[in-house]
């Protein structure tokens, strides 16, 4: 039984009462909606070929294909025009439409039966007719979820006229009737309709066209702008890839999936444990080099580790001016936008979880270079043992220096207490160990994250809401240390009348980290035979801290236990983090006239981290520090009292960071006949503020919550040396803050739907010190246009229907915190001995000083095949840094070594490609994304000189004009001189072995600049296969064109830390007789430092870093509700997942990886990222 | 109308928003509280009453290279062979200019003239000031510690860097660049010794009326700093008369002397307190490793010159790995000697400008004074002398004990061995080779770095 209708009769219901009401007309709606687009299905299909034919026969010969009713009067028949139609087997449904479309007539079928009736056409509809008054065409533009769709694009193909939809996607348009309309998005297959007299409202569903470019809207997070009229230069990750990856943070994910984002490796920050990045390479020498990270709208002030990836819907990465200058002064190095989901209007209740577990191998303790065996280090041990290295050591009764054991039965054996094959006994037992194995046993263990994440999200036509709570568990590698963090995230947003719309987000993260593991306290301090358990797994003692024989002897002087035995430590301390940061976020839009609104965004953001770490008497930490302090009466040796109370340290710390940021902003958003304008101005206020606090709670009883206050002012005796010191108070207080002011303008203006030109401008005020007045506001502007030649008359390849030109010019700016302008002093509590408040210089004042700037111009083409099967876009970008920080040298009789100022100047260029191909698009689907990105960077003016020795070594960060900032330099190598072993090097052209006028005085010119220490190409290659349910990516990351300086053997270096020697692998490839064939020097003895120096930094080390990688593999399948009928889920995914899988190809032949130098001398601890293996499921319902 | 009372809303909040911080004071407030842009006389107090404390301590790493060469000690060839910092190398073997930095900075040379600039910008930044009744005290005491520092400072580089004090060269022998400035872009040369010498008295006679008898804490600087310190200038000028004056105000002012005997010393420590009548003024020299006790050897020579009952052997040397070290007097720091002022240094200023000047008794009550606080209790007997020269020989030879390792020597060497009577050949021994240092050689002026004579732009000092 079929009901059809010719035109749409629904009329809305008057009142609404209940919301399951709401929600089922919704429904209903959308239901016809999609009707409307995909066309319904009639079974009956006809088909039917007439030229002229009366309307009676046409009917006719339908009646005799379907045997369908058809129901008229001769009167009413008499009207009809005549009939040209040629059809093939199409529904009956459409084809009566289609007859029907120009007749003066309209049909209904009712149970096989077709009545034909007069239409009756309205007044106001016969007036139209007279005076042909455009009609209003309305509706709303939706994706498949209903969810509205921002910034489609409404064509009216008669006029050209083009108006694009607003935020939740509706749209109005004057037309009038039998105008065809297209509307389009990219990403998605466009719909066109025809106007008709009388239009219902239009609920228009697009569906995604191919499965790659579904991203098309980039935020600047002051707006949100369609791809297709942006001027700048936006990247976001490849999506796919992005969601299959897993991971507790956001931005670990866009590695080598995001176009021009390029992780550093093996510098300051990532030896800390942080995340370096850059965006399009370096734009500044010494000042802040990382991009600004914007959460929904405004800079984000906590840690961005917080923010769940569960939550993220978009990542916008801002790479030149015209998309980056709207963020002004904290521009320089870029933007990355992120944005959280929201809720969507009229969406049914819809609920996401997603559950993962990660399993990391242990990392490779025996990685690093900088260790050797135990037999060799005894070899070693013995060598300098012969030559009298230790005499002072043994002999030294005031510091009790720690003396190894082998040194210790050497000694024995020199004495005469230790006989020659006892020795040689015991040395062979030591030789076998390696204390690496012990410490992956009992410090290490296989890390897990867990990650659960649960959405709710859905809305009414009023309101639209989403919930989410994360929870994430993670243990570290190094036991006893783990982080769990949980969120609470909820987005509303509310249409309480028309026109007025309120956004209300309130975001809550809690984590807790525990750093129990004391590895880190004494891995440099320990043998390579060492051994911290028995063979039973009884806990050992280590050498450590003082002298074997001092430390037994102190408890009988009455000082506490001084040995230290790393496995009790692991349950002597507990150090805990906590950090709860709660964003809460409001937005007020009002929509004062059609095309203008006003928004008021207010957020605020409060971080408030604790930690308690609690060293208990049992822990080597308070126990040394009693001991030291503890007060020896002089003529009996004995401990009589403590200046260090018994008990354990209780350390307190408090970090709290507040921000507040307003911004009030018009938006102006208006279109006639071929023009769209878009608009804003705004106005935001910033505000940071930082308080620090900490505290120490010396005699701290955990059981108790007791202490003891120590005296922080007189001056002990320490033991053992007799040296002198104060008790450490652990207090101290500081509060900073930042104020930014700006005031901001962008337009956008679109013309024929083909010709973009877009302009920015801002000023930015901060409360930096001593910038001169007039130079605390800094104006930085942009400006980009866009070509759409493919839109043309003229553009006739068929071949390549997508083709854009975009050119952007402008500025950003960089932010000097630093330094100032005035002379400023800094204040400190407790001067020694006075204990008076005292300050010290903390800049000396340059007036000049000035913001960092920097220009771009960027240069691109985008472009796309027929039927998508090769898209993408080719970007070249020149950058001109100008006003850098640099230092200018001073003579040393000034006071300053060197004066900050802005002093210097910088050039880059570069270009960054992006390419999909759709390889296969049957049932077996393939798609290719490649990523390539240059960039290059060049000091190009600098008024210091860099001297030769400053420059040795990889990235030193010393401006070097015609170089980049950071480049690997090394002493021209003339390899060893085979009657010695020695290295030769050259002193002005000429081979010599003088390495004190090598290593001091080797002019910048004479070193050899062997290229850039960060990579120039990387990017990614990402291949993507699905095949009904199942999905493939394998990603791989490529950093090619850069050098690092391997860590190489210096024997001063060996004997750097007294009893503990740090020996790199190479000693076994030194030169010991003529004819060896290596490249490692000679031991001679006494070492030479400046000789160690010119073979640790001469080219011989100098190793280049390119690197392909197989970065992850993720696999998934998906169960489809069409094909698993029973299943409860919408849909449901189960997912493996595998990260640094390995690497394919590196250039260097000494086996590091590039992204894990390990530093030259003892760095033992820099070891490549393990490998990991995530399962988890996702779904929805 | 509902829409119009929204609009109304919306203009309310814009307007708030707009205008409500956009009042020019906003961004005036301070980035960091701790951080201030220096207004107060107590801003500078503040700044000069960093005594110990990183970055820039006014009361350490005194100038000192010298006390490496001045042969009080020596270190074994293995220590010599393990120092890393080349300049310690060569002052400790009075090395040639070309072999003495190795290209390596003079870093208390640095470290002087960082303090100078500190004392430069509170001398620059007070004159500014309007002061009242109320603040004039606290005026004054700024600006004379300041003066004083700079004088302290230029004082110690003077005996190091530039060449003994002669009247009839003075004027063209090269002094140090005299820093009077804050402003750090203005170029500086070498003055004169004259100058030199000029500008420390004078400054220091700028500053004796504006300083305190008696200071807050020694590690300021009070009147009888000042006077001792014009004391020391003149002593190094050998103008004896004026010497005398000084030292005389300042013990007239300060003249408290320990008795040794009443010392707790203890296995750690001589027992000497940290802040103690003797002290006029509290600092400690810059610290180089042969300071280190566990590397110290005392010389023979010094050690023969102590009777068995004087207790000065047993306060300030004790026995390291068998050989006898020092362990620091005033300041119990093994490695960071005092390097300060103290009063037995004016008792024997005094002592030595009476004998100079013919006031044998008057010489010898003062060094009688000052060693019977040195001996055991009823073991000393006063010294006696039959004229000015015997008496000033007494002097001359308890300046070395009394003032050891407080690099005071060098700067008698090189005044004291203008004179026959008193002349030393300073001998080292290191890996096997012998090194000198003849009375009167140009190398009891240190060379300046190889950075200040090229881009610093500074003259070298002759040296052979």
């Amino acid at each position: 039984m079929y009901n059809f209708y010719s035109k749409k009769l629904i009329q809305p219901p008057g009142c609404i009462r209940k919301i399951v009401l709401v929600m089922k007309i919704t429904t209903f709606i959308l239901f016809l909606a999609i009707m409307q687009v995909s066309a319904n299905s009639l079974a009956q299909k006809v088909s039917i070929k007439a030229n002229g034919q009366t309307l009676s026969t046409v009917l006719d010969q339908l009646s005799n294909q379907t045997g369908y009713d058809f129901a008229y009067t001769s009167k009413t028949i008499k009207s009809a025009k005549p009939v040209t139609i040629n059809v093939k087997n199409e529904e009956l449904g459409s084809v009566l439409t289609k007859i029907f479309d120009d007749q003066p007539l309209e049909f209904t079928i009712k149970d096989k039966f077709v009545t034909v009736t007069s239409k009756k056409p309205a007044f106001l509809d016969k007036l139209k007719a007279a005076l042909d008054i455009p009609i209003t065409v309305t509706g709303k533009v939706t994706d498949t979820t209903g969810a509205g769709l921002p910034s489609a694009t409404i064509k009216n193909n008669r006029t050209n006229q083009v108006i694009i939809t607003a935020n939740d996607g509706t749209f109005s348009l004057s037309a009038q009737s039998g105008d065809e309309i297209t509307v389009s998005f990219i990403g998605y297959k466009a719909y066109t309709f025809q106007v008709t007299g009388e239009m219902p409202f239009q609920n228009i569903v697009l569906h995604t066209g191919t499965g790659q470019l579904s991203e098309v809207i980039v935020s600047t997070g002051y707006q949100d702008i369609p791809k297709e009229r942006a001027t700048g230069s936006f990247s976001q990750p490849i999506k796919a890839m992005y969601d299959d990856r897993v991971a507790p943070d956001v931005i670990s994910k866009l590695n080598g999936i995001t176009s021009g984002l390029v992780f550093n490796a093996n510098t300051t920050l990532t030896q800390n444990g942080q995340t370096d990045i850059n965006i399009r390479g370096r734009s500044t020498i010494f000042a802040n080099d990382q991009p600004l990270i914007v959460v929904d709208n405004f800079p984000y002030s906590g840690d961005i580790n917080n923010i769940d990836p569960n939550d993220v819907e978009s990542v916008t990465v801002l790479k030149d001016a015209a998309a980056a200058s709207i963020w002004g002064v904290r521009a320089g190095n870029g933007v990355i936008v992120i944005t959280t989901k929201r809720g969507k209007l009229n969406q049914p209740l819809k609920v996401s979880f997603n559950a993962n577990l990660t399993v990391f191998n242990k990392p490779n303790l025996n990685y690093s270079p900088n260790q050797i065996s135990s037999s060799s280090y005894i070899g070693l041990e013995k060598y300098l043992f012969g030559k009298g290295y230790y005499d002072s050591s043994l002999a030294d009764t005031v510091e009790y220096p720690v003396i190894s054991p082998v040194v210790q039965l050497l000694a024995a054996n020199r004495a005469g207490t230790l006989s020659n094959s006892s020795l040689n006994s015991q040395l062979n037992a030591l030789s076998g160990l390696n204390v690496n194995d012990q410490l992956s046993k009992y410090f290490y263990q296989k890390a897990t994250n867990q990650q659960y994440a649960l959405t709710l999200s859905g809305g009414s036509d009023k309101a639209s809401y989403y919930l989410s709570t994360g929870y994430d568990n993670d243990l570290a590698s190094l036991k006893d240390n783990s982080n769990q963090r949980i969120t609470i995230n909820s987005q509303n947003t509310f249409h309480p009348v028309k026109n007025f719309e309120i956004d209300a987000g309130l975001n809550v993260v809690q984590t807790n980290a525990q750093f129990d593991n004391n590895l880190g306290n004494f891995q440099n301090d320990i043998f390579p035979y060492t051994q911290v358990a028995s063979a039973n797994g009884t806990p050992l003692s280590i050498p450590y801290g003082y002298g074997q024989s001092f430390v037994q002897s102190a408890p009988s002087r009455g000082f506490l236990d001084w040995s230290y035995v790393p496995l009790n430590e692991l349950t002597a301390v507990s150090n805990k983090t906590k950090v709860m940061d709660i964003r809460l976020s409001t937005t007020l839009k009002y929509t004062i006239m059609k095309g203008l609104n006003a928004e008021v965004l207010y957020q605020y953001e409060n971080s408030n981290g604790q930690n308690r770490d609690y060293q208990s008497q049992q822990s080597y930490a308070a126990r040394n520090l009693i001991n030291q302090y503890s007060i020896v009466d002089p003529s009996s040796g004995m401990v009589t009292g403590y200046n260090v109370p018994l008990g354990g340290i209780m350390y307190l710390s408090d970090a709290n960071t507040t921000a507040n940021n307003v911004r009030g902003q018009l938006n102006y958003n208006y279109s006639w006949k071929d023009n769209i304008i878009t608009a804003l101005a705004g106005y935001e206020l910033s505000q940071t503020t930082v308080n620090t606090n900490q505290s120490a709670l010396y005699g701290y009883d955990d059981n108790l919550a007791t202490y003891t206050d120590i005296d922080p002012l007189d001056y002990f005796e320490r033991n053992p040396d007799g040296s002198y010191g104060t008790v450490p108070s652990g207090s101290g207080i500081g509060s900073t803050v930042t104020r930014v002011r700006s005031s901001f303008v962008n337009a956008a203006y679109t013309y024929k739907d083909r010709y973009t030109l877009s302009g920015s401008a801002r000023i930015d005020g901060t409360n930096y010190f001593g910038v001169a007045t007039n130079q605390k506001n800094v104006p930085l502007w942009s400006a980009g246009a866009k070509w759409d030649i493919d839109k043309e008359d003229f553009y006739k390849l068929s071949w390549l229907p997508v083709l854009a030109l975009r050119a952007s010019y402008g500025y950003n700016g960089n932010l000097i915190q630093s330094i100032t302008g005035v002379t400023t002093f800094q204040y400190n509590s407790n001067a020694a001995f006075t204990n008076l408040n005292y300050a010290s210089i903390s800049n000396i004042g340059n007036p000049d000083l000035r913001w960092e700037k920097t220009g771009i111009t960027n240069l691109a083409v985008d472009f796309g095949s027929i039927n998508n099967i090769v898209t993408g876009s080719f970007e070249y970008y020149l950058k001109k840094e100008s006003d850098l920080l640099g230092f200018k040298n001073l003579p040393e009789n000034t006071g300053v070594a060197t004066l900050e100022g802005n002093y210097a100047n910088m050039a880059g260029h570069g270009f960054d490609l992006t390419v999909t191909t759709r390889n296969l698009n049957g049932r077996l689907k393939w798609f290719t994304t490649l990523l390539v990105s240059h960039a290059t960077d060049k000091v190009t003016h600098y008024d210091v000189p860099s001297y030769g020795y400053q420059l040795v070594g990889a990235g030193s960060g010393i401006p070097n004009v015609g170089k980049p900032v950071f480049g690997v330099y090394g002493y021209k190598w003339g390899g060893l001189d085979q009657t010695n072993g020695n290295p030769i090097g050259y002193v002005n052209g000429q081979q010599s072995e003088n390495y004190a006028t090598i290593t001091t005085s080797t002019p910048v010119n004479d070193l050899v600049y062997v290229g850039p220490a960060r990579p120039t190409y990387f990017g990614g290659l990402n291949n993507r296969f699905t095949y009904k349910g199942f999905s493939l990516a394998v990603q791989l990351n490529y950093k090619l064109g850069y050098y690092f300086m391997a860590p190489a053997l210096s024997y001063s270096n060996i004997i750097a830390q007294g009893a503990y020697l740090s020996v790199n692998r190479q000693f076994n490839q030194r030169w010991q007789n003529p004819g060896d064939k290596t490249n490692v020097p000679s031991m001679v003895y006494p070492f030479d430092p400046s000789r160690d120096q010119f073979y640790q930094y001469s080219t011989v080390n100098i190793q280049n870093a390119g690197n392909i990688r197989l970065q992850d593999i993720s696999l998934s399948y998906d169960f489809n509700k069409s094909v698993y009928r029973k299943l409860p889920f919408s849909n449901l995914q189960i997912f493996a997942y595998a990260n640094n899988v390995a690497i394919l190809w590196r250039a260097n032949h000494v086996g590091l990886d590039p992204d894990a130098v390990p530093a030259p001398g003892g760095d033992i601890t820099t070891m490549p990222t393990p490998r990991s293996i995530s399962i988890g499921l996702k779904g929805s319902f | 109308m509902k829409t119009i009372k929204f609009k109304a809303i919306v203009i309310l909040f814009a307007s708030i928003i707009l205008c409500g911080a956009c009042k020019k004071e906003w961004l005036d407030a301070k980035p960091n509280k701790a951080l201030v842009v220096p207004t107060t006389v107590a801003d500078y107090q503040a700044l000069l009453d960093n005594g110990f404390n990183p970055p820039i301590p006014m009361n350490t790493n005194m100038p000192s290279l010298s006390m490496v060469g001045d042969g009080d000690y020596y270190v074994t060839d293995a220590t010599y062979n393990s120092l890393n910092y080349p300049p310690e190398r060569g002052a400790y073997l009075w090395a040639t200019t070309a072999n003495f930095y190795d290209g390596q900075k003079n870093l208390e040379w640095i470290e002087a003239y960082q303090r100078i600039l500190q004392d430069n910008v509170v001398l620059d930044g007070i004159s500014s000031i309007k002061i009242d009744g109320t603040t004039q005290k606290a005026y004054n005491n700024v600006k004379g510690t300041a003066l004083f520092f700079r004088s302290y400072d230029f004082y110690n580089l003077s005996q190091e860097y530039c060449r003994v004090y002669d009247a009839s060269t003075a004027n063209t022998d090269l002094g140090l660049p005299l820093r009077l400035s804050s402003n750090i872009n203005l170029t500086v040369t070498r003055s004169s010794v004259q100058q030199t010498y000029d500008q420390m008295i004078n400054d220091l006679l700028q500053a004796a009326p504006l300083l305190p008898t008696s200071p807050l804490s020694t590690i300021r600087p009070s009147k009888p700093a000042v006077f001792a310190l014009l004391a020391r200038v003149y002593l190094s000028q050998e103008n004896y008369p004026k010497a005398l004056l000084y030292a005389d105000s300042c013990l007239q002012i300060q003249n408290g002397l320990m008795d040794f005997n009443q010392l707790s010393s203890n296995n750690y420590s001589p027992g000497i307190p940290r802040f103690n009548v003797e002290t006029i003024f509290y600092a400690k020299l810059n610290s180089y490793t042969t300071f280190n006790k566990s590397v110290l050897i005392v010389d023979p020579a010094l050690l023969q010159l102590f009777a068995s009952n004087d207790l000065r052997t047993s306060t300030w040397f004790t026995t390291y790995a068998g050989n006898q070290t020092f362990w620091g007097t005033y300041y119990g720091d093994g490695s960071t000697p005092f390097g300060g002022i103290a009063t037995d240094e004016m008792y024997l200023d005094r002592a030595e400008c009476y004998a100079r000047t013919g006031n044998v008794d008057l010489a010898m009550n003062d060094l009688n004074t000052l060693l019977k606080n040195r001996y055991k209790t009823g073991t000393f007997t006063n010294l006696t002398a039959a004229n000015a020269d015997d008496a000033l020989a007494l002097i001359v030879k308890e300046r070395r004990k009394e003032l050891c390792f407080r690099n005071l020597r060098w700067s008698d060497l090189r005044r004291l061995n203008k004179d026959s009577r008193f002349q030393v050949t300073l001998t080292r021994n290191v890996n096997g080779q012998s090194y000198t240092l003849a009375p009167n050689s140009s190398r009891y002026v240190l060379p300046l770095d190889p950075i200040e004579t090229t881009s610093g732009g500074l003259q070298q000092n002759p040296r052979d």
